[in-house]
């Protein structure tokens, strides 16, 4: 119960002293002042006969500010205050003291989420009765505006989940001067989030929209309707709540365990996997529904040249995304040097008697290579016989993506694993193996490509380059642009010159690090 | 005796420094042992890695016959950490800060005011129940966060120089605490480098320098004088040419050190009683000596000692 939470009763004591709350009052106060002023500029323009329609129109505008008065405190300041927050106790290390009590994880953070919007809570509750006012005069319905209202909830409900990841997983390293910046980059991104492309159903309004009906107000722009999906029309709610459940539940597991103990990974690999999987999802069902719906009635944010512009900027973004998390399951060197330590400490787990750790080492980069070998050629199969026949290019999108994300994966860990000490005798053998892996298998198939003029690009999508070139997006077209092959084959010179200079350096530069204990 | 902590090869790896190399050491149950080293020699780290705050790179390590790397939960219920600066809520009020705690960690609702009191009385801050944190001296923020050290009653402590930032009286104090502490049987880790502090009421200690444990054990163990010896320094009064001749007729020597002309080191097999026949003997000898006493190797001469090997 969070009346028995004892952090919850301590954070609201702080947050809920009346002078801070006098004073949260007169801010939201102007601000929402403002936000009248606006809509009332904006929506100024219809004619106004009788009173009735005046005071119907003025009366919708009130309830209107009042809402947007209700995302103002609940949404951003309680977001900003959590996340805050979080990051104090990070740095007074004062949060340690918390995790070193009995108290779950589960509470603590509802301890924090509800403690620290408490103040948030109480305003939102006096905005939201006065809203009423507005609603009382008819411009707008009540059970427009309630629902309208629990949107608002439901978002905060979101942000708070995703503020106390944020809080607990940022980096702490730049400390004082850095933190005011982070928090304003915070803010302002919350703010943005609103009017950024599917970023936007993220916050509570373009669902709203479609409560409250016509939009000549604030938000107009947005879609208003509903959204594609799988090719189906969707509610535009139940699209911001999958999308909000979706990512609420991995914050929420996230933070749970990020509050149990610092050093815990941002995301576990299991998350990854969820997100990832969770953002293909969403993303690949955005793609088709657009796709099979041919880009008609689609609202103009949505509105694209063509398909292939639509399909080269989508790959990017998925690249990008993937990317993006793929960063955060990069093993640290920390972490590769706790495992090879363990190896070495633990005689039992080593691989081989001879149980020099270079040696150890190489042949786990050996192993990961013939892993992921046999990973590749299972999925190729698998795309010939099946995937294949659904000619939608959806399914070529998601494939590449995972074929990238496993090749950059396998980039870091071997950059990282290079960065270790090989023996006198064996270091040719990784450089071999990356090199081989690398270069040698994109060369052999960019020539094959080029004669077969692309048809068959599949090993080619093997290639940590490829993704570099979106052409290879194209191959159910029949042109290559020779563009493309020029860039690959630049791309390949640097990155062999990359690579030699690379593993020239290698000794000299990571000798000291990974093994020695004894320095 | 079963340790009630024992650490082996913890190995702590921060970005571009190894801040514990290899550091192994046992505590075994009621000691209160010392953590001694200069800045930077990892006192902190290897306590917060004890107080379950830091995965550590590598290290098997067993707290109260737990194991940190799974149980920690379990290991969480029976320890108390007290950093190093005191971590406080400012905008809160003292008893409100202990509030927390004691019900945090299931302090019955009907006892709590008894026990914050209790806890008050125990640091002497029973005057500052109602002021806010953000007013109290650094000192005082200090004995709060012990008070709240202190609250769950846990059976091992881990304190970072928790006297840092004391007056001699709150010093003295705090003193008496850990000792009334230890009588209690609760196992105690203090870490500091103000070592006549330590001195007192330690009886272990491990000494730190740069993520090294040098040496560790109990007090009596870390000198260098074994258990059967006497060590005895005495200065001369002018130069005395025929001492070194003297002193080998003595029966139960076992060596001797002449540190200047006038100071004489030597060590004697026996116990106290050897002292007085060993002063009868030098009169007896004519020795003009005009001052004796016993050497007793205290944590500060051990440190140095240690301290100065290691640079060599
Ligand atoms: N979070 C951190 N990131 C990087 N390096 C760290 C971190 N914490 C400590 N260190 C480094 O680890 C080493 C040991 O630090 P530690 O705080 O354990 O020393 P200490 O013995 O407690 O010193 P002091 O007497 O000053 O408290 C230092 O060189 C320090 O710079
Ligand atoms: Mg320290």
């Amino acid at each position: 119960m969070l009346v028995e939470n004892p952090l919850y009763t301590a954070v609201k004591r702080i947050q809920t002293r009346p002078l801070r709350i006098l004073s949260l009052t007169i801010v939201e106060v102007i601000s929402i002042l403002i936000v009248y002023f606006i809509i009332w500029i904006i929506s100024s323009s219809s004619e106004l006969s009788d009173s009735e329609q005046f005071f119907k129109h003025i009366g919708r505008n009130f309830a209107i500010a009042m809402l947007v008065g209700q995302y103002i405190v609940l949404v951003i300041y309680g977001t900003f205050s959590i996340e805050t927050r979080f990051v104090r106790d990070r740095i007074s290390e004062i949060i340690n003291f918390h995790r070193l009590t009995p108290v779950s994880p589960q509470n603590l953070i509802s301890g924090y989420v509800f403690g620290q919007s408490s103040d948030a809570i109480i305003l939102w509750c006096i905005l939201f009765v006065s809203g009423i006012i507005g609603v009382l005069s008819g411009g707008i319905s009540f059970s427009q505006y309630l629902s309208s209202s629990i949107l608002v909830c439901m978002c905060a409900a979101f942000f708070y989940l995703f503020a106390t990841w944020s809080g607990l997983a940022k980096p702490l390293t730049l400390k004082f001067g850095a933190r005011q910046t982070w928090g304003f980059a915070t803010l302002l991104s919350y703010i943005i989030i609103g009017w950024c492309g599917d970023l936007s159903y993220l916050s509570p309004f373009p669902a709203m929209w479609t409560i409250i009906g016509d939009g000549d107000y604030f938000f107009a722009p947005l879609p208003t309707t509903f959204v594609y999906f799988f090719g189906f029309s969707m509610p535009t709610i139940f699209y911001s709540m999958l999308l909000w459940i979706t990512f609420g539940f991995i914050a929420f597991f996230s933070s749970k365990r990020k509050i149990f103990s610092e050093d815990s990974p941002a995301l576990s690999k299991k998350e990854i996997l969820w997100l990832y999987g969770a953002l293909a999802f969403i993303i690949t069902g955005r793609f088709h529904g657009v796709y099979t719906n041919k880009l008609q009635s689609i609202p103009s944010l949505y509105r694209v040249p063509s398909i292939e512009t639509f399909l080269t900027i989508g790959n990017s973004f998925l690249i990008f995304t993937a990317f993006i998390i793929l960063l955060f399951s990069i093993p640290k060197r920390i972490n590769l040097r706790r495992f090879f330590i363990k190896l070495q400490m633990k005689k039992t787990i080593a691989w081989n008697q001879d149980d020099a750790p270079s040696l150890t080492l190489t042949k786990f980069l050996a192993m990961i290579c013939v892993a992921f070998q046999i990973i590749m050629d299972f999925l190729i199969t698998l795309r010939i016989s099946y995937v294949q026949k659904i000619t939608i290019p959806y399914a070529d999108i998601f494939l590449q993506i995972v074929f990238f994300s496993i090749s950059i994966f396998f980039t870091i860990f071997l950059i990282e694993g290079f960065r270790m000490r090989f023996a006198k005798n064996s270091d040719s053998i990784p450089a071999l193996i990356i090199f081989t892996w690398f270069f040698v298998i994109p060369f052999v198939t960019l020539l094959y490509v080029c004669q077969k003029n692309m048809k068959a690009p599949y090993l080619a999508v093997l290639s940590p380059t490829n993704f570099l070139m979106p052409v290879f997006l194209k191959k159910f077209s029949e042109e290559t642009p020779s563009f493309s092959i020029i860039a690959g084959f630049t791309l390949l010179v640097i990155a062999t010159y990359l690579s030699f200079l690379f593993w020239k350096n290698s000794r000299k530069i990571f000798e000291q690090k990974l093994f020695e204990i004894k320095g | 005796m079963e340790a009630m902590i024992s650490v082996e090869n913890l190995i702590v790896d921060f970005e571009n420094i190894t801040a514990c190399k290899n550091v192994s050491f046992q505590v075994f149950p009621g000691e209160i042992f010392g953590l001694i080293g200069p800045n930077g020699a990892g006192k902190t780290t290897t306590l917060k890695v004890l107080a379950t705050l830091l995965k550590p790179t590598y290290g098997i390590i067993n707290i109260g016959g737990f194991d940190l790397e799974k149980q920690t939960i379990q290991i969480r219920k029976i320890i108390g950490f007290m950093p190093d600066f005191s971590p406080v809520y400012e905008e809160m009020k003292v008893w409100e800060f202990l509030e927390l705690y004691a019900s945090a960690y299931g302090i019955e609702k009907n006892k709590r005011n008894k026990t914050i009191d209790s806890g008050l009385h125990r640091v002497n801050l029973v005057e500052k129940k109602d002021a806010f944190i953000g007013e109290l001296s650094r000192g005082m923020k200090q004995r709060l966060v012990l008070a709240k050290t202190l609250l769950p009653e846990p059976q091992i402590l881990f304190l970072d120089e928790p006297a840092s930032g004391l007056d001699p009286l709150a010093r003295k104090e705090l003193s008496e605490i850990l000792k009334n502490l230890g009588n209690e049987g609760k196992t105690i880790i203090i870490s500091s480098h103000i070592l006549t502090e330590l001195a007192d009421f330690c009886t272990a200690a491990g000494i730190m320098e740069k993520g090294r444990m040098i040496k560790w054990g109990k007090l009596e163990n870390l000198s260098d004088i074994p258990a059967d010896t006497v060590c005895v320094e005495f200065c001369t009064s002018g130069k005395s040419t025929n001492l070194t001749n003297i002193l080998n007729n003595y029966p139960s020597l076992l060596k001797f050190e002449k540190e200047t002309d006038q100071l004489w080191r030597i060590y004697i097999k026996g116990n106290d009683s050897v002292i007085a026949d060993f002063v009868k003997f030098l009169v007896e000898n004519n020795v003009p000596i005009i001052e004796i006493r016993k050497v007793k190797e205290d944590i500060q001469t051990i440190f140095f000692k240690t301290g100065a090997k290691d640079v060599s």
